[in-house]
Formats: structure tokens, C-alpha cells, sequence
């Protein structure tokens, strides 16, 4: 489970301080497919940011027993000058898992070619974001961070990353951002909503994108 | 094909429910960093490098050119020897030091900047990346100073290093010195901007005050106490007294070295722990 303890988190603006979180203090089920809805700015991304762990809270902390993926489809992790194959290696070395095998699973899923050793710049964002999230596949998180399906673009489309989609759905745990209610419909069983730097969970994902709607 | 399942727990976070002991806590986590620094210093390898290892050449091209012209205008002025040496080989001591000094700053001062993508993968913090490159352009400076020793060697300037293990001492110590003040002026950078024009201006008074253009020994016993308030002056001394066995190095105070090494390391920590969540923060 990822438990949530007294976080508050908060960004500087032009008009003064815009509050994402306010002392939310909170447990989500990592073995569950989780719906994450809120408006455009309520800061759904920077929650996930923090769970991943990429960006720290003003206060609180955030814990949590299982592994967690940096945000799907998030390609922003790559060194644009190395290649395909030696961002992968990189990866590898930091979690600690085996180069060989997460080489020929990545090369077989991503289906890049000749480009996995090719320089990353020189990649077009599909192709990048097929091996991250090939990557992502590879490395079996326990739960999965999934920001805005639709930005990872075309490739979900598709029977493979489809079928391999379901099969994290099943085995791991998801956490999907989306402001888009029918997403996380089609995708998710339970629902947290983010409005006014609070964070409220329902158990039921219906629930949950009627009070997002009931919103005025 | 599936990856067999070879992937260890990120960040020390432990499987299970049996909570974890402080000193397994400890291992796991000095593991994970250890995995991560030799991961980063393998990218920074193949990225500052590049794919065939010219930017290696680079650091011996370089501080050669400054010693030749060095050695001109010191030669211009009259003198060719001093402490029973050709110029160059106490020329070569203090540029190679502060060298050192200077580029492991540099690095440093843009590790975050240009690592700031790494970020992303929990288990990696800015204190790895700054480990990585210091200890990288450590190794980069001592290969450096070797090749360009045993050149001078064969050019007849007779430059080799007395004391190996005391100016290898030296420099390791000028790398730390540079990732902590590096790492502490690149907080104040973030917390104030506007610092970086003072923190770069800093940089070039303690060049200058630093010993690498000239001899302690030349400056009059009044302005040279200004001069070693620069803990960059003591150590170039101290590797110069090793380097060169005809030299005593009387100016160097080890205890001096020590306080303000301890003191840079306080300002770095202070800087990590108070600009931690903005540094993360600033990522959009």
C-alpha cells in the first residue's frame, strides 16, 4: 500500500500560492486499479510525480511497501545523446535487473529496429514512448503510475501494449490520471478525486465521478 | 519473452512485513547507491566522452597549453629554475591541482542541470550524481597528469613525481574540496539566484590566489597570509612539497586544510537538506 501521512504540497504563482495538497493524509490499495480524476491544475500530475518520488512534498511523507513505476509514458527519463539500448542498460544498473533479458524483451515489445541504437533525440516520440513503456513492462513493478493515457499516444492502440495493459491491470496495481471520466471508466475499479488541496477516496468507482461531475 | 524476475526493491524499501532492522536499512541503502553511482559514472563515461574517447585528449591538450605559456612568460621574466627544478615542473604541479579544483567545480556546479532527467528514477539523488562526476574526473585528471608527465619526462624536463602517494593524496583532496563547495554553491544558487554572478567572481579570485601561476615564496611575507586564507593555496603547496622532493613546502598547514574541508562539508550539507524539496520541486 502507498500510505499518504500529512501531506501538503503547494506551488508559487503569480496570484500567490496555488495548494495541491493540504494535509492529506490517506492509504491507497496497491492491488487495485485506481482512478485518479480531477480538473485541469487541481495537480493530479504532481500527486503522481510524488508518488513516484521524483518530487518531494513541503510536508509529510509519503511510504510504501511495493516498487513503484516512474510515470508511464513519461519519456523524460532518457539521455537524449545515448542510445536506445544504452539508456536501457542504465535502468538496468539502477534497479538492479538483468541487462540480457530486459534487452530481448525490450527489442521484441518496442519493435524499434535499428533505431533501439540509434541516439534518442534522433527517435520520434512514439518510438520513445514505446520503450519506456516497454521498458516499464519489463522491469514488473507492483504498481504502475499512468499519466493521461492518450499523451503515450497511438502504440496503446494497438493488440500488444493492449494486451500488456490488461496484464498490469491484472497483476500489478494501477494508479490513472486522467481528467477524463469514460478513461477511467473503461480502465479503472476504484476512484480518488483531487478538488481544493483535498484528496477523497471512494470504493466504488461510480461514486467517485459523481461527486467529480457534481462539481460547481 | 518474459525478464525473469531479477529486479531488487528500489531505495532500501523492503519486501514483506517484518520491519526491517536500522543496519539492514543501512546496507540496503549504501548498495542501491553504490549501484547508482557506478551506473552514472558509466553514462557520464559514454556522454562527456563521447563514443571514441577524444574528449580524454582534451585534458592533456589543455592544461599543457597553459603550462607552455606559463613557462613562456615566467622564462620572459628571467627565471628558469627555482627550488632546483625547471619552472614548469612547479608550474605543472600547482595547474594540475587547481585543474582539478576548477574542472570537478565545474562539473558539479552543472550536475543537477544536466542531470536533472535522472531525477526521476526514486533512487537516484543529485548527492550520487555529485559523487559520480567527482569521482570520475578524479580518475580523468590523475590519468591526465601521468600522461603528461612522462611527455615532459620525455621532452628531458625532469618532472617526475617524488612523492606519488602524497600528490595523489593532494589532488584527491582538491576533488573533495570542489564537490562540496561546488555542491554548497550550487544550492545557494538555487535558494538566490542572483549569487551565481558572486559565487563565479569567487572562483576566479581563488584562481588567482591559489598559487597555480606563481611561487608562494614570491609574494611578501604580509600579503601572503592573505593569500593562505585560499585553501586551494595550501593544497597546491602540499602537492608541490610532494611532487617535488628539493621543495619543503613550508606554507601548507594540514589543520587549516582540515577545518575548512570540515566547514565546506557543513555548508554542503546544510545546502542539501534546506534546498532539497525546492531543487526537486523546480521540475515541471
Amino acid at each position: 500500500m502507498i500510505r499518504l501521512d500529512g501531506v501538503s504540497k503547494s506551488y508559487r504563482t503569480e496570484n500567490g500560492y496555488r495548494v495541491i495538497l493540504d494535509d492529506v493524509s490517506a492509504v491507497l490499495p496497491t492491488d487495485r486499479n485506481i482512478g485518479v480524476l480531477g480538473r485541469n491544475g487541481a495537480g493530479k500530475s504532481t500527486l503522481l510525480r510524488m508518488i513516484a518520488r521524483a518530487e518531494a512534498p513541503d510536508a509529510g511523507a509519503i511510504d510504501m511497501d511495493v516498487r513503484v513505476s516512474w510515470p508511464l509514458g513519461f519519456t523524460g527519463g532518457f539521455h537524449g545523446a545515448l542510445t536506445g539500448r544504452e539508456n536501457l542498460r542504465f535502468v538496468c544498473r539502477i534497479y538492479d535487473a538483468d541487462i540480457d533479458n530486459v534487452t530481448a524483451f525490450v527489442d521484441d515489445f518496442a519493435e524499434l529496429g535499428e533505431y533501439f541504437d540509434m541516439p534518442i533525440q534522433t527517435l520520434s516520440s512514439g518510438m520513445r514512448g514505446r520503450l519506456a513503456f516497454g521498458l516499464s513492462l519489463a522491469m514488473h513493478f507492483d504498481f504502475y503510475l499512468v499519466d493521461e493515457l492518450v499523451s503515450v499516444g497511438d502504440h496503446w492502440f494497438r493488440a500488444k501494449a493492449q494486451r500488456e495493459f490488461e496484464r498490469i491491470r491484472e497483476e500489478s496495481g494501477l494508479l490513472l490520471v486522467s481528467h477524463n471520466p469514460s478513461t477511467i471508466r473503461r480502465f479503472c475499479d476504484t476512484g480518488l478525486v483531487l478538488r481544493n488541496g483535498a484528496l477523497t477516496m471512494f470504493d466504488e468507482l461510480d461514486d467517485a465521478i459523481d461527486f467529480y461531475l457534481d462539481d460547481d | 519473452m518474459r525478464p525473469a524476475e531479477a529486479v531488487g526493491a528500489p531505495n532500501g524499501i523492503a519486501h514483506g512485513s517484518q520491519p526491517p532492522r536500522m543496519l539492514d536499512f543501512a546496507i540496503r541503502g549504501f548498495e542501491v547507491q553504490a549501484r547508482v553511482i557506478h551506473a552514472v559514472i558509466l553514462r557520464e563515461v559514454r556522454t562527456r566522452f563521447g563514443a571514441y574517447h577524444l574528449g580524454y585528449l582534451w585534458a592533456v591538450i589543455v592544461p599543457l597549453l597553459f603550462i607552455s605559456v606559463l613557462t613562456f612568460v615566467h622564462t620572459a621574466l628571467g627565471r628558469g629554475r627555482a627550488y632546483g627544478v625547471p619552472i614548469e615542473v612547479l608550474l605543472l604541479s600547482g595547474m594540475m591541482t587547481w585543474r582539478t579544483f576548477s574542472d570537478t567545480n565545474g562539473q558539479i556546479a552543472s550536475a543537477y542541470r544536466s542531470n536533472r532527467a535522472l531525477l526521476v528514477y526514486p533512487m537516484v539523488t543529485v548527492i550520487d550524481i555529485v559523487i559520480a562526476r567527482g569521482m570520475l574526473e578524479f580518475a580523468t585528471k590523475a590519468v591526465a597528469t601521468f600522461i603528461i608527465m612522462i611527455l615532459f619526462i620525455a621532452a628531458g624536463v625532469p618532472a617526475q613525481i617524488d612523492d606519488p602517494l602524497g600528490v595523489i593524496l593532494g589532488v584527491a583532496t582538491v576533488t573533495y574540496f570542489a564537490m562540496a563547495y561546488g555542491h554548497a554553491s550550487g544550492c545557494i544558487i538555487v535558494a538566490i539566484p542572483s549569487m551565481s554572478f558572486l559565487i563565479n567572481s569567487m572562483r576566479r579570485i581563488l584562481f588567482f590566489t591559489s598559487g597555480a601561476l606563481f611561487l608562494l615564496s614570491d609574494i611578501p611575507a604580509e600579503w601572503r597570509e592573505y593569500i593562505l586564507l585560499n585553501p586551494i593555496a595550501h593544497i597546491i603547496d602540499m602537492v608541490r612539497g610532494a611532487w617535488i622532493a628539493s621543495y619543503s613546502a613550508p606554507y601548507y598547514d594540514i589543520n587549516y586544510i582540515l577545518a575548512t574541508g570540515a566547514a565546506l562539508t557543513v555548508a554542503a550539507a546544510v545546502g542539501e537538506m534546506t534546498t532539497r524539496s525546492k531543487r526537486m520541486g523546480a521540475r515541471q
